[in-house]
Formats: structure tokens, C-alpha cells, sequence
């Protein structure tokens, strides 16, 4: 059943984004034109039932998806990862009046999702905005900033988390509201056709409609699920890239010749080829693994999902560093892909759940006790 | 859904909700009261978990009407919880 999946996605990511995917990292611009072709091919939020435009996709075919995006254009990628974080949200979480009518708008492209979390003074400690949210009659009122946010400048459906009266929840502010105003980010190092903005949030009022899920639980419920669907997205995508190092460095390897070979010949770069393939299997395995736990709705799946995250994108950062390193001078150039995949690599490590607290988490799986963890329990720290 | 498992039993609830706790957390000394969202035994990525958890076990489906600590803070509230979706259902 995967197969022909798998064919449809590389066939479209290799002829259709491929094409694009330096111009787009270049220019630092997503076209319109290629949103429309990703919508018209029911790809920004597959995983939704077919009656509400989605393709009915189970986790391993949209992790395949992700893969065959991330393995040409991580900017893509990351359109399916924000705007699919938000169409989940709504799914899971949106008042259910007009719920229907916006997942269709998703799910066809006529509207376009970003997540916005991350604020200037807020990362890692994502639990925890700055942004309020002020009750107010028929609504909420926001008022704050958010950075780096993945396609908002494009987007027409912005989750936003803010603080109401301390308890962190989920709003739905629509592109068009008056209090809403978004700066477009440029000069990232990598993912630049990302369309990153900051968003400026000033008596931006919304409707209580607008609320995902409750108060209080606009982080431990509506963002951390989403945010599971979207290392998920990144370990596949990941893995993709992750392939593309490997493609891209066994092409050179083989033709460059240097000391009378070709230089895949000589021991060292054996070595890197070696390691590049050995990782580029694991990664897919964790990435199996992560998607057969998702299917069954196992309890243990969003833990899995991190571990594959974790891997793969450290991973795609150490095969695009020995890809670059294995095409000399012509890595550090734009004329070969191996530079913008280390760029790309890089981001990778740092968003949704940068390496350093994946791995804090994850030995917590093992590890209840060790300090992050006894630092959450008062009376543990006194132990 | 564990084979076997029989929703209208609170004791077969409580037990399975109990085990999980216990074995996610590690605390073989979790009494069924025990506040694990206010002592810091559950963090957010547990929280997907848990309700992972209650949703494919006992086949009930969380909406934003349930979202209420009050629903998932120990085993027994989560005991409880279960009881009134499966009744309800």
C-alpha cells in the first residue's frame, strides 16, 4: 500500500519542488504557484478524513510524504509541518462551530496555517508565553509579540498561545484582523524559504469561538500535541534530507578523482559513506517505529516520536557536515545542493525541541529522578 | 483496549489507570489521590500520553469539555473520568 504512495511523493517532490528548491533558498520566497500545486495534490493535511478534504493517509504514508519533501527542500517541508500542526489543532481542539468549514479551507489551501509559539524571550520555555489574553466581552483580547514564526508571512490562520490571567491557551487569529500585524523575517541561515515573521499582537480581539481547547491547557494539550505531529513531520524529513547527503555525496565521490582514483575509493571517505548510510538506515527504522506505535495510538508513541526527531535531525546535521567536508571547495559553493542541506540541517536541531532538551527529556524516559525531572518535584530536590 | 477489560468495573478502571501511572512514573508507592500533575510527575508530554492512553484503552474520546484538571490529576479522578465517558457513551 505504501509503494505507490511513496512513488507518487518522489515523483512530484524530484518534479516538481525540486526544480525550485534552490531559486526558493536563494530568493528566500515560497511561490504561490507551488502551494497551489502541494494543495491541489490534497498534500497539506492528508491525514484528514476525506469529508473534510483530506486524503485519509495513515502515519506511515505521511511520514513518506515528509521524507520525499525533506529530501528536496526543507522549506517545503516545513509548510506541510506549520500548516499541519494547526490543521491537527483545529481537528482535535476547535469549537466545533465552524470547525468543519475551516479544516476544508485548510485542507484545500484557501487557507494557509502557522503555529505561533515562539516569542522573543520565550523558546525552549515555550509553557510560558509573554503574549496576553485578557477576557473581554464576546471574546479575547491578545496583545503581545511572536517570533520566528514558520510561514506566517503567507498564512491566514495563525494559532497563537497566550497567557489568560496565567494559564497558557490556544487562539485562532485570522490574517485579517486589525490588531494583527506580521514582519517578515529574512536572512535565516537555513530553511529561508521558510517565510518566517514576527508577529505583533496589539488589542488583536477574537472571538470565544476562537479558543482551542480550554484555559490552562493551551500548552499541555493543544501545543504539545501538535508540536508531537510536528517532530514527527521533522524526523521524516530529516531522514529525507538526511537520503539527499547521502545521494548527493556518493554522486561526487564517485566521479571526483584525486591520487589517480575516484576518491569513494579512498579509506576515509569509505568511512564517511559508511557511517552516512548506516545513519540514513537507522533513521528510517526509528522513523518506522515512531509511525507504527502513532498508528496503533500506542501510549508510548509520542515518546518514540522524539527519540526518531532527535536522531534523525542530529543525524541529517552530522551527514550534511561530512557532505560538505567530501565535496572540498565545491561543498562551501552554491553550485552544489550540499551546502543549503548543512544549512537546512542546522535548523533542524534547534526547532521542535532543540537537541539539548530532547536529550534532557528523553533520558528522563529512563530516568525520573535525575535533576530536570527532581527540579519539577519540590520535595525531590531536598532528597 | 486490553482484552478482557471491562469498562463498567470501576475496579478494572482503577487498576489499569493505576498500573500505567505506576509503571510511566515509577512511583510504586502512588497512592490513588496523589496529585500527579500539581507535584510535577507529569509534564506535558505525559499529559498527551495519559489521555493517549485513556482514549485507546478504554475507548472513550477526550473533547474540550473534558479538559479539566480535575479529570486527570490522579488515578482516582482519572478513575472517575473514564467511568462517566464509558457512561455516557
Amino acid at each position: 500500500m505504501q509503494t505507490p504512495h511513496r512513488s507518487e511523493f518522489h515523483d512530484f517532490a524530484t518534479g516538481e519542488i525540486a526544480p525550485w528548491a534552490d531559486r526558493i533558498d536563494r530568493d528566500q520566497h515560497f511561490p504561490d504557484t507551488l502551494i497551489d500545486k502541494i494543495a491541489e495534490r490534497g498534500y497539506l493535511a492528508p491525514w484528514l478524513p476525506r469529508e473534510h478534504g483530506g486524503r485519509d493517509f495513515d502515519s506511515l504514508t505521511l511520514g513518506l510524504l515528509h521524507e520525499e519533501m525533506g529530501s528536496v527542500c526543507t522549506s517545503t517541508r516545513s509548510l506541510l509541518t506549520a500548516h499541519g500542526m494547526v490543521a491537527y489543532s483545529v481537528s482535535r481542539w476547535g469549537n466545533p462551530t465552524g470547525r468543519t468549514e475551516l479544516l476544508r479551507a485548510l485542507a484545500s489551501g484557501k487557507s494557509i496555517g502557522a503555529f505561533a509559539l515562539s516569542e522573543a524571550n520565550v523558546g525552549s520555555d515555550a509553557a510560558n508565553p509573554e503574549t496576553a489574553a485578557q477576557k473581554i466581552r464576546g471574546g479575547y483580547r491578545l496583545d503581545g509579540e511572536k517570533c520566528w514564526i514558520t510561514f506566517a508571512q503567507r498564512a491566514d490562520i495563525i494559532l497563537v498561545l497566550a497567557s489568560l490571567d496565567g494559564l497558557p491557551t490556544a487562539f485562532i487569529v485570522r490574517r485579517e484582523n486589525p490588531g494583527l500585524t506580521v514582519e517578515p523575517i529574512n536572512g535565516m541561515m537555513g530553511a529561508r524559504g521558510a517565510m518566517l515573521a514576527r508577529l505583533c499582537l496589539d488589542d488583536c480581539r477574537v472571538e470565544e469561538t476562537d479558543m482551542l481547547g480550554r484555559p490552562g491547557f493551551g500548552f499541555t494539550m493543544v501545543a504539545s500535541s501538535a508540536l508531537d505531529l510536528g517532530r514527527y513531520s521533522i524526523a521524516w524529513g530529516c531522514a529525507g534530507l538526511l537520503r539527499a547527503c547521502l545521494e548527493a555525496t556518493m554522486d561526487y565521490t564517485s566521479v571526483r578523482r584525486q591520487f589517480g582514483t575516484e576518491i569513494s575509493n579512498h579509506q576515509l571517505v569509505a568511512q564517511k559513506i559508511t557511517q552516512m548510510i548506516t545513519a540514513q538506515r537507522n533513521a528510517d527504522l526509528l522513523c518506522r517505529h515512531a509511525a507504527s506505535l502513532r498508528e496503533g495510538k500506542h501510549h508510548n508513541a509520542a515518546q518514540e516520536t522524539m527519540i526518531a526527531k532527535y536522531y534523525a535531525s542530529t543525524a541529517a546535521m552530522t551527514a550534511a557536515s561530512d557532505a560538505v567536508q567530501l565535496h572540498g571547495a565545491n561543498g562551501i559553493s552554491g553550485d552544489f545542493p550540499v551546502s543549503r542541506l548543512f544549512r537546512d540541517a542546522k535548523i533542524m536541531e534547534i526547532i521542535e525541541g532543540s537537541t539539548q532538551i530532547l536529550e534532557t527529556t528523553i533520558a528522563g524516559f529512563a530516568q525520573p529522578t535525575i535533576p530536570h525531572v527532581a527540579r519539577s518535584r519540590p520535595e525531590a530536590v531536598n532528597e | 483496549m486490553p482484552d478482557g477489560l471491562n469498562v463498567n468495573a470501576p475496579a478494572d478502571v482503577r487498576t489499569t489507570i493505576r498500573d500505567y501511572l505506576i509503571r510511566v512514573s515509577r512511583q510504586s508507592d502512588l497512592s490513588d489521590d496523589h496529585d500527579i500533575f500539581g507535584n510535577g510527575i507529569v509534564n506535558s508530554l505525559f499529559a498527551v500520553e495519559i489521555v493517549c492512553f485513556i482514549e485507546e484503552a478504554f475507548g472513550i474520546t477526550v473533547v474540550n469539555d473534558d479538559l479539566d484538571i480535575a479529570n486527570f490529576c490522579s488515578v482516582d479522578a482519572l478513575t472517575e473520568f473514564v467511568g462517566r465517558k464509558s457512561a455516557a457513551a
